[in-house]
């Protein structure tokens, strides 16, 4: 696989190392109805998907999230690109987490020229966007989607595990804006 | 859902080549990489083909997103293939900017382990049904023997072509120069239309070329007025790149909020949600409160208008062999500023209370738009740009051009930067004329007036024609009253009794002439994958073309900007190049000069016959024979900027560098002198020197198209339109049925539909409908729905006109020439706020459900254009689609998010 870039980091330095040095061999092509176990409808049990499965990541509680109140982390490190949006869609989601199966993660950037999506969240379509770049849109319901625009490919999205109250990021679905492997 | 979560990246030795994008009139400038299997380059700036380091930050224009990436075939060997936004591009998609059409480019390419492995490879017949592979020899045999029957015994009538106008300067000049000049028959139409001709025929007469404006000239306006077309979809980097700016209002006329309306609804500007079909009506009322105000633009007007005297000058004396003359004599249309104004003061059409109701469009807002385009704030007058597409032409064809032509004049618009008028385009300009349409042997003609280009449907319909040969398009989807169109070739092709039962040549000649003898048709298809039903039902002969990346082929976009289109990878088995397969044809047929050994060749060639056109490039080619180089090489070094056509060679340059800049220039020393593009058309402040060398100054470069060089008003009575236009209203439990594209798919969805992420998307076709319209219908987003037309008006003759009106609708009607079809086609259903109530939009090109089958096939009897966007039908919920619960495919979100 593609050589890994230099990091000149202090503080994230070591999760940092762990995800690099992880994320050629955790690359893992999975269906969508095993990824999202009991979360994913229709027809799209089937569908194969790759994955960058990654150490686990607190980002969040579920007692704390409200409807349609973004809360914005950063995954899978610190970067600037890295910057992520967990969500309460208030609506059944593809792979939503949850009893109403409606907590979903995204990438915050644009897969069409790395817009940021911060603060771009439209509650009554459960969208993303319009991108302020180009105006893409995304719907958050169905796996980052494109609805109109230019990018090239669904939002990545943020694969969420629940233990207890807490919400975990532990991988990635889709490539983020800017990388070539994710990173 | 993406399926890929890394890419590839093209090490330092990949090859590059720049070439733009295959699909929008845009035409964005690309890069392609290409490198073998098993390698790849690194994340550092030295260590890859881009020569920048990964991650890269936000706008950089070099991302490689997975669908950038694919695999395509270079000297028989499988490498892979990266096509990506040229991200130090300073023209049209300046750092890198792109469509999600052509940042999908990559998938198009034919890899015989993808999803394009289906693409054609070899020649094929149709042998008692199924079709075989058969030589290149063979096939052109066959073809050149049952031609030169159908031609000696059914005449050059009989023969005709239905192919593309755009793929292509060498296949366009190829095509022509077979069928006009060699074969000289009138059974020609291109792919979006049934005969040749002008598309927006009221804008030409008003001396206005439609692609006169470079994208920059939108950029500097202060209002532009958008009639039928929202450019963010379809047409995006000029919209995305040059248009959408905060300090530009938007204007939209459309029966649907698009993404384009949202933004100028946001941004200042203002939406008129226009009922299908009442544009010349709207045109009217602005003029008319403009004229009312004196908002006209007066000095213009005095210096840029045709008075009666320089009108008469070029029109109105008698009888002229001229494409405008006919539809312009007798004082009808044409008219004087002070004829038109006495003209529409009197016309009650044009009353503003009138126009409110029969748009639909509120009376304020019609108001707000006219003084929006017009009024002068503190004696300084807006700078108002206006573009056109599709809604309006495809609706009332001429009404709605020479309606629209006439408002901009009055605005003082049409040749000044910011002060524009153009069409936005949908396919590139890829038309180079080897020679005229042979309009003489058409067999349409107008009453009292010239021969017209013919309506090849109607044609095909009547039982005339024996030989077709398509190339390139969906014929019957994509014209009007479309199942209906199937059922005739059906009936002339695959039902005839004469099928071939053997491959031997002599048998299936035979067979062919029997057929043709009897009523039938023959068939030739020729395209690069299988296309139903034409090539999969109806021919009788498939045969496999090359295209974008595997020939070196050029083309203009829509600011008439020349550039190579590079090859870069091999063709799918022994598929060729549209022009080589003319050839070969017209050398079996006997026909001369045909005699090209590259595609280099045919460039050069048809320079010498676009010499007065405005996609000239003819001093290009002779500054590279200065240069000891190819035309094609020449251009190349032009890379992604290429050259405004029309091109000129001066003896020393004069323009400043910006300008050079834009409009691409080359100013070798070891060549005499220099070749610049022009920027603008009609703008009689430009300097463009005087005429030198090869250089040809035509009168439409510095003034308007007309004999007078002046523009020309017209009026427009809306009495020649409304005979149709009562007739086709919805009535009862119908809705008006129109259609549009959006951003991700382009024309059939021929290379999306084998594009994961596309077909995610857009799995099936879909129809957009009002709530209140879906309530009363029981109707859901998801859900699946029927619509159907039993009332499809379909023209069955009157291609000679005698009498007056002979040929209006109501004349045609009462000669029994209108016959009622039937069409339906399913959707999944979108319900949404977007679309007027009373109107269901669609995408127009979808091959599978075609809406152009519920249209009426009734051209516009001005121009033999059809009215596309004006269908109607029931709407019927018929159950659930699997994409209603499936996450993975399709969204029913609205489009006009903001």
């Amino acid at each position: 696989m593609t050589s890994q870039p230099e990091i000149d980091c202090q503080a994230t330095c070591v999760s940092r190392r762990l995800f690099l040095n992880a994320s050629g061999a955790a690359t893992a092509t999975m269906l969508l109805g095993e990824l999202f176990p009991n979360r994913v409808h229709g027809q799209a049990q089937d569908t194969p998907v790759q994955v960058t499965k990654l150490p686990r990541q607190k980002i969040g509680q579920l007692s704390k999230l409200e409807a349609d109140q973004p809360v914005s982390f950063n995954y899978p490190g610190e970067g600037e690109l890295h910057n992520c949006m967990l969500i309460k869609t208030a609506e059944l989601s593809g792979g939503g987490l949850g009893d109403a199966q409606d907590i979903v993660a995204f990438s915050g950037r644009c897969t069409h020229m790395g817009g940021s999506l911060e603060g771009e969240y439209n509650a009554e379509h459960k969208v993303a966007g319009p991108c302020r770049l180009h105006l893409t849109t995304f719907d958050l319901t169905r796996h980052g989607m494109v609805i109109a625009g230019h990018a090239t490919e669904a939002l990545p999205q943020i694969i969420l595990e629940l233990d207890g109250d807490d919400i975990y990021a532990t991988g990635i679905a889709g490539l983020l804006y800017g990388y070539s492997v994710n990173g | 859902m993406q399926n890929q979560n890394s890419v590839p990246l093209p090490p330092r030795n990949a090859k590059v080549v720049t070439t733009a994008c295959d699909y929008c009139i845009v035409g964005c400038g690309y890069k392609a990489y290409t490198w073998p299997e098993g390698t790849e380059g690194g994340q550092t700036a030295d260590t890859n083909a881009l020569g920048v380091d990964f991650p890269v930050a936000e706008s950089s224009g070099n991302w490689i997103s997975p669908n950038e990436h694919s695999y395509c075939v270079v000297d028989g060997v499988r490498h892979n293939l990266v096509v990506l936004p040229d991200a130090n591009a300073t023209v049209v998609n300046r750092g890198g900017n792109h469509s999600v059409r052509g940042g999908c480019l990559a998938k198009k390419a034919y890899d015989p382990q993808g999803a394009t492995k289906d693409r054609l490879k070899t020649p094929m017949l149709r042998v008692n049904g199924q079709l075989v592979p058969i030589s290149w020899e063979d096939a052109i045999d066959v073809m050149a023997q049952v031609s030169q029957y159908v031609i000696d015994t059914h005449g050059r009538e009989a023969w005709g072509m239905k192919t593309f106008s755009y793929q292509y300067f060498e296949n366009t000049y190829a095509i022509s120069k077979l069928a006009f000049e060699s074969i000289q028959t009138p059974a020609y139409a291109p792919h979006d239309k049934p005969g040749p001709g002008n598309d927006t025929a009221g804008i030409d007469d008003a001396g206005i070329i439609p692609f006169s404006a470079s994208y920059e000239d939108w950029s500097k306006a202060d209002v532009i007025l958008f009639s039928g077309t929202d450019p963010y979809e379809t047409k995006t980097v000029a919209w995305t790149e040059w248009m959408m700016r905060p300090n530009i209002k938007h204007i939209y006329v459309l029966p649907r909020r698009t993404t384009g309306v949202a933004w100028a609804e946001a941004n200042g500007g203002l939406f008129l949600q226009i009922i299908p079909g009442t544009d010349t009506i709207l045109h009217l009322a602005l003029v008319r409160l403009i004229l009312e105000n004196g908002w006209e633009d007066s000095d213009f007007i005095k210096e840029w208008v045709a008075n009666r005297w320089e009108i008469d000058s070029g029109f109105g004396r008698g009888t002229r062999n001229t494409p405008w003359q006919w539809r312009t004599t007798w004082g009808k249309f044409g008219a004087s500023f002070d004829e038109y104004k006495t003209w529409i003061l009197e016309n009650s059409d044009a009353e503003l209370a009138n126009a409110a109701e029969v748009t639909g469009i509120p009376a304020d807002k019609i108001q707000l738009a006219a003084e929006m385009i017009a009024r002068p704030i503190e004696g300084v007058r807006p700078k108002t740009s206006f573009a056109l597409e599709k809604g309006n032409y495809w609706s009332n064809n001429y009404l709605n051009t020479a309606s629209y032509s006439t408002l901009a004049l009055l605005c003082g618009s049409g040749n000044r930067e910011g002060r524009v008028v153009s069409r936005m385009g949908g396919h590139q300009r890829g038309w180079m004329g080897a020679e005229s349409y042979p309009r003489t042997f058409s067999p349409e003609k107008q009453v009292g007036r010239r021969k017209k280009e013919i309506d090849l449907d109607r044609w095909v319909e009547a039982g005339n024609l024996r030989f077709a040969w398509v190339i390139g398009t969906t014929w019957t989807q994509a014209m009007a009253a479309s199942q209906e169109l199937m059922t005739s070739f059906r009936a002339m092709t695959s039902e005839s009794e004469h099928q071939i039962s053997k491959a031997d040549v002599d048998s299936v000649v035979a067979t062919l002439k029997a057929r043709v003898d009897s009523k039938g048709m023959v068939v030739v298809h020729q395209d690069i994958y299988p296309v139903a039903p034409m090539g999969t039902e109806f021919a009788d002969l498939v045969l496999p073309a090359a295209t974008w990346g595997e020939e070196n082929f050029t083309r203009c976009n829509g600011e008439r900007r020349l550039r190579l289109y590079s090859k870069f990878c091999d063709a799918p088995g022994d598929a060729k190049p549209d022009w080589w397969i003319i050839q070969q044809f017209a050398q079996q047929m006997g026909f001369k000069d045909y005699d090209w050994k590259d595609s280099n060749d045919v460039f050069e060639q048809a320079a010498r016959f676009g010499r007065k056109g405005i996609l000239n490039y003819h001093p290009l080619v002779t500054y590279a024979k200065q240069l000891g180089m190819k035309g094609h090489d020449l251009l190349r070094q032009l890379g992604t900027t290429g050259i405004q056509t029309p091109v000129r060679w001066r003896t020393e340059l004069t323009e400043p560098q910006e300008y050079r800049d834009y409009a691409g220039h080359l100013d070798d020393p070891k060549a005499r002198g220099a070749i610049i593009g022009t920027k603008r058309l009609h703008d009689h402040d430009m300097d463009i020197g005087k005429p030198e060398g090869p250089t040809l100054h035509m009168k439409w470069m510095q003034t308007f198209s007309s004999h007078s060089g002046k523009g020309l008003l017209h009026k427009t009575p809306w009495s020649e339109f409304s005979d149709f236009y009562e007739r086709i209203k919805p009535t009862g439990d119908e809705l008006w049925v129109t259609m549009g594209r959006v951003n991700e798919i382009w024309q059939t969805n021929f290379d999306g539909q084998r594009t994961k992420y596309i077909n995610d998307r857009w799995p099936s076709q879909f129809v957009e409908i009002h709530p209140d319209d879906a309530a009363s219908r029981g109707i859901e987003s998801g859900d699946l729905v029927r619509i159907e037309n039993d009332d499809v008006l379909i023209q069955t003759g009157g291609f000679v006109g005698v009498e007056n009106g002979d040929q209006s609708f109501t004349g045609l009607d009462k000669a029994g020439l209108i016959r009622i079809g039937k069409g339906s086609y399913e959707a999944v259903a979108i319900v949404t706020k977007a679309i007027k109530p009373g109107v269901v939009w669609s995408n127009a090109l979808d091959a599978k459900a075609p809406p152009n089958s519920v249209v009426h096939r009734v051209p516009d009897p001005i121009t033999n254009r059809y009215r596309f966007k004006l269908g109607k039908g029931r709407i019927t919920r018929i159950g659930e689609s699997p994409q209603k619960a499936d996450f993975t495919q399709m969204t029913f979100r609205p489009r006009d998010i903001m």
